[in-house]
């Protein structure tokens, strides 16, 4: 069946190969244009950090105003490169899952065209000081649709082709796939025809909190999820340790996630069941979080002693995402009790955390797929193992750097906040100290990446190293396995 | 494609257009239901052409607000207040706090007594603003809510 | 085959559609049905509803919304005064109301207003109430400015009051005019920051309508008692009996 993960016949070869060609242009164009735009985000994500600490710099130039670079730096961000990089996994994936030929390479090209002009639209209209404040929804009304259909013409073709799939049952990762696929344009509809000049002004701010947890919860996770619940047997060579939690990984999620996204608002004008509901919906989550990381960790581990993720890059970027995504739930749950959330809510932190969603948990597992994918579909293997090490620590001290740094910073500035009868502009102060770290957490994201997109351009031309073996980390010897 | 028993074009196609549909289902209904619940209340025509009208409206409610609330009244009640705080000197003190031991010792006593000798000492030994369970604190609801604000 | 994608859509469907419906649209449709509450005579308050229409929304405010979401403010300032139990914003002068007002928001504070900036994170000051704050400070330190002066001046200038205020500068929407004529709108600025002699820095119609936004920020206004739940003891209650 479809999990003969050893015995590959020369059959399943040349069908792999087919997929994969068939793949060929459409996901190497969602991989590069998401790869320059996170070139763009992560500048943008030191300039709006450097302009926070240091506002007097090139004051009188209304578009380096935080208030116009940080929203910029998140759209860039999250529909610049996570959503398109997610994009490319996805078609991929459902392509080798369900043993089918990506047959509408064209449409699927000339769609991310699409994407990438609403993206280009929605960063110049923002800039240009027509957004709205709105985090991850800053762009103007009317760029939702292009966006959306951008998105539409990518992944519909994703429905049929589970419909036509090989028999037998359902891979967990698929179930991932789909319900992203689905949820995102269920999310984005929803929020984008609630959020703005509304009839109800709360619940209009409440549905944005909603929408940013929902595209963390129903998009972003589910495809790290599904390429990991995919990759990482295939890496290790052994069945998913337990296949029936991952099934009910699946299912919590799906049931739970939509009910969290408000607890960013505790204790605000909301009725106070909303809030609580999605505090206790996060905090449940946890659960499956924790049983998704085990059963990860199980599999890679298994009953060797080898340390898989020495070797292999997918592996290790992976594991490193599935290892953020626990803290991230643990974090997110935390911030759902007033305890955390007196002193965090609303301080440094919550950057921190959102930046740990999208880059720490979403970023990195995808950075894992594309290592595994980009050799598959160009016939090229990566050309210097040194450069993905580079790119793996860098990134690691990135993400490091920039969750201690707002998790200590947002503690001492909302401390000091919350000392009421000290001036407010002490909290400022305690605080800005701890921006450098955000400052120079994405300095180092930005150089760690550096390599990854000379690899990428050149895996693009075609001009990576002609090798059977892959590229791996270390050296792999009999000896060296222990 | 035996291995593929369900792909064919018919089905393909009635997958795509499941597809949209599930994919526009949620959008499409919550756009019906807020055309149904009526157009967001417009702003009044004329809204802007009565902007002086609204500012002398607002000026006048300030002005009856600072008329009711005269922030001299409480300034000069302040002053003799707080000379007197800072003429009292720290003593020791007969009043009992609840929970103590000697609080539990004397209310198996008979409380009337207490009582009366509670409302005899104002809170002039009280240094944090107090919430409002403190009796004295009806007597000067300038002085406390000055303090701290009367959580609702 | 097609059972199964029809009972995984169907599933996520119905998994997905309890909170969509529950926690997001009914409440949603339920709060655009909102009107402001009429005071009742044992009130005695001075405005005419909760929330008052005058109060939050004046003169040229609901542009001054649409600048202040385009110029990224809610990024840095919040307008959520919390309640006691979630944080300590109602004790700092002036975050909660005025004095003796002061009181967590409510989701009836924003009736009639577009969209509630909420905010991001708390960089800056929260601006719930920022409309009643100036002018209480600026009075209480004598200060000659009103407070739609203040405002302009601190969007223009935001390290002329705090050197060390993380603030941009909202210099663009002011413009440079030579000074003849213009005085009594000009900003007073320090010499630091001020033009050179014979210009003075005017605010134009998107800075009048920001500081018009700003100045309707006021989230004070007395809970009806029709609102209240039955049986809770008010202060209005105890000060009726003396």
């Amino acid at each position: 069946m479809s999990l003969d993960l050893n015995q590959a016949t020369p059959e399943d070869i040349r069908e792999r190969a087919a997929i994969d060609r068939s793949a060929r242009w459409p996901v190497l164009f969602f991989f590069t244009s998401a790869a320059a735009w996170l070139a763009v985000a992560t500048l943008l994500g030191f300039f709006s950090g450097l302009k926070l600490a240091v506002p007097g710099l090139w004051e009188h130039c209304s578009i380096f105003n935080y208030g116009r670079l940080f929203p910029v730096h998140m759209i860039a961000l999250v529909y610049g490169w996570a959503m398109q990089a997610g994009l490319g996994a996805m078609i991929w994936l459902m392509a080798r899952l369900t043993r089918s030929e990506v047959r509408n390479g064209t449409t699927i090209i000339v769609a991310g065209h699409i994407w990438n002009f609403g993206v280009s639209l929605a960063m110049l209209a923002v800039w240009a000081g027509k957004g709205r404040s709105m985090p991850w929804l800053d762009f103007p009304a009317w760029i939702a649709p292009v966006l959306f259909i951008g998105y539409l013409m990518t992944t519909l073709w994703l429905i049929p082709m589970y419909r036509a799939r090989r028999a037998g049952e359902v891979y967990v990762s698929e179930m991932f796939l789909i319900g992203a696929a689905v949820w995102f344009p269920w999310i984005f509809g929803t929020a984008n025809l609630l959020v703005g000049d509304s009839g109800s002004a709360v619940m209009s701010a409440g549905a944005n909190a909603w929408y940013m947890s929902n595209l963390i919860f129903f998009w972003f996770i589910p495809i790290a999820l599904g390429a990991a619940y995919y990759l990482i047997p295939k890496i290790a060579g052994r069945p998913i340790y337990s296949y029936p939690l991952a099934k009910v990984g699946f299912w919590s999620l799906a049931i739970l996630a939509g009910w969290t996204g408000f607890s960013r608002f505790v204790g605000g004008p909301f009725p106070a069941w909303i809030p609580a509901v999605s505090g206790t919906a996060t905090i449940f989550l946890l659960v499956a979080v924790l049983a998704t990381g085990i059963n990860f960790w199980k599999t890679v581990k298994g009953d060797s002693d080898v340390k898989l993720w020495e070797f292999s890059p997918t592996l290790r970027f992976t594991m490193f995402g599935a290892l953020m995504f626990v803290v991230y739930g643990i974090l997110s749950a935390l911030s759902s009790f007033f305890t955390f959330s007196k002193v965090f809510q609303f301080s440094h932190f919550v950057v921190g955390l959102d930046v740990l969603a999208v880059y720490g948990v979403f970023s990195m597992m995808i950075f894992g797929a594309i290592y595994y994918i980009v050799p598959r579909i160009t016939g090229c293997e990566w050309p210097s193992a040194d450069l993905i090490r580079k790119h793996f620590w860098f990134s690691t001290y990135g993400i490091g750097t920039v969750v201690l740094t707002m998790l200590i910073g947002g503690f001492a500035q909302a401390g000091q906040m919350n000392q009421w009868d000290s001036s407010f502009i002490l909290s400022v102060e305690v605080g800005s100290r701890w921006v450098v770290g955000r400052i120079i957490a994405w300095l180092l994201i930005t150089f760690s990446n550096l390599g990854f997109f000379y690899q990428l351009a050149l895996m693009f031309f075609g001009r990576g190293r002609r090798s059977e073996g892959a590229t791996l980390m270390q050296p792999h010897s009999p000896e060296s396995a222990h | 494609m035996s291995e593929h028993p369900g792909d064919s074009a018919t089905n393909r196609f009635r997958a795509f257009w499941a597809g949209l549909l599930a994919f526009v289902s949620f959008g499409l209904v919550l756009w019906i239901a807020l055309k149904a619940a009526g157009p967001k209340e417009a702003i009044e025509p004329g809204w802007a052409e009565r902007a002086d009208e609204r500012s002398q409206n607002v000026a006048a409610v300030l002005s009856a607000q600072a008329e009711v609330l005269s922030t001299e009244a409480i300034d000069k009640a302040m002053a003799p207040t707080l000379d007197a705080l800072r003429e009292k000197k720290a003593a020791k003190t007969d009043l009992v706090v609840p929970g103590s031991p000697t609080f539990m010792k004397q209310s198996q006593a008979p409380a009337a007594t207490e009582e009366k000798e509670a409302e005899a000492k104002p809170a002039a030994t009280e240094e944090k603003p107090a919430a409002a369970e403190k009796p004295a604190a009806e007597e000067k609801p300038a002085v406390e809510k000055a303090a701290a604000p009367k959580a609702e | 085959m097609r059972n199964d994608l029809w009972r995984l859509l169907a599933g996520l469907g119905i998994a997905f559609g309890a909170p969509w419906l529950l926690l997001v649209v009914s409440p949603y449709l339920g709060m655009t049905a909102a009107e402001p509450v009429d005071y009742s005579a044992d009130d005695k308050s001075a405005f005419i509803g909760y929330p008052d229409p005058n109060m939050n929304r004046f003169g040229e405010s609901d542009y001054g919304r649409e600048i202040y979401g385009s110029e990224g403010c809610a990024y840095c300032h919040t307008q959520v005064v919390r309640p006691t139990y979630a944080g300590p914003d109602m004790w700092r002068i002036g975050w909660g109301g005025r004095e003796g007002q002061a009181r967590e928001t409510r989701p009836g504070d924003f009736i009639g207003e577009g969209y509630a900036y909420l905010g991001y994170q708390r960089i800056g000051p929260d601006l719930a109430n920022v409309g009643t704050r100036i002018s209480e400070r600026l009075k209480a330190r004598g200060s000659a400015l009103t407070d739609r002066e203040w405002h302009h001046l601190h969007l223009y200038a935001p390290r002329q009051f705090e050197q060390y205020s993380s603030m941009p500068s909202f210099s663009h929407l002011y413009q440079k005019v030579p000074a003849a004529g213009r005085e009594d709108e000009a900003l007073a600025l320090d010499e630091e920051f001020a033009p050179e002699s014979g210009f003075v820095i005017v605010p134009t119609e998107k800075a009048e309508a920001l500081v018009d936004y700003l100045l309707s920020r006021r989230k004070d206004t007395p809970i009806p008692a029709s609102m209240k739940p039955v049986g809770f003891a008010s202060s209005s209650d105890d000060a009726e009996k003396e």
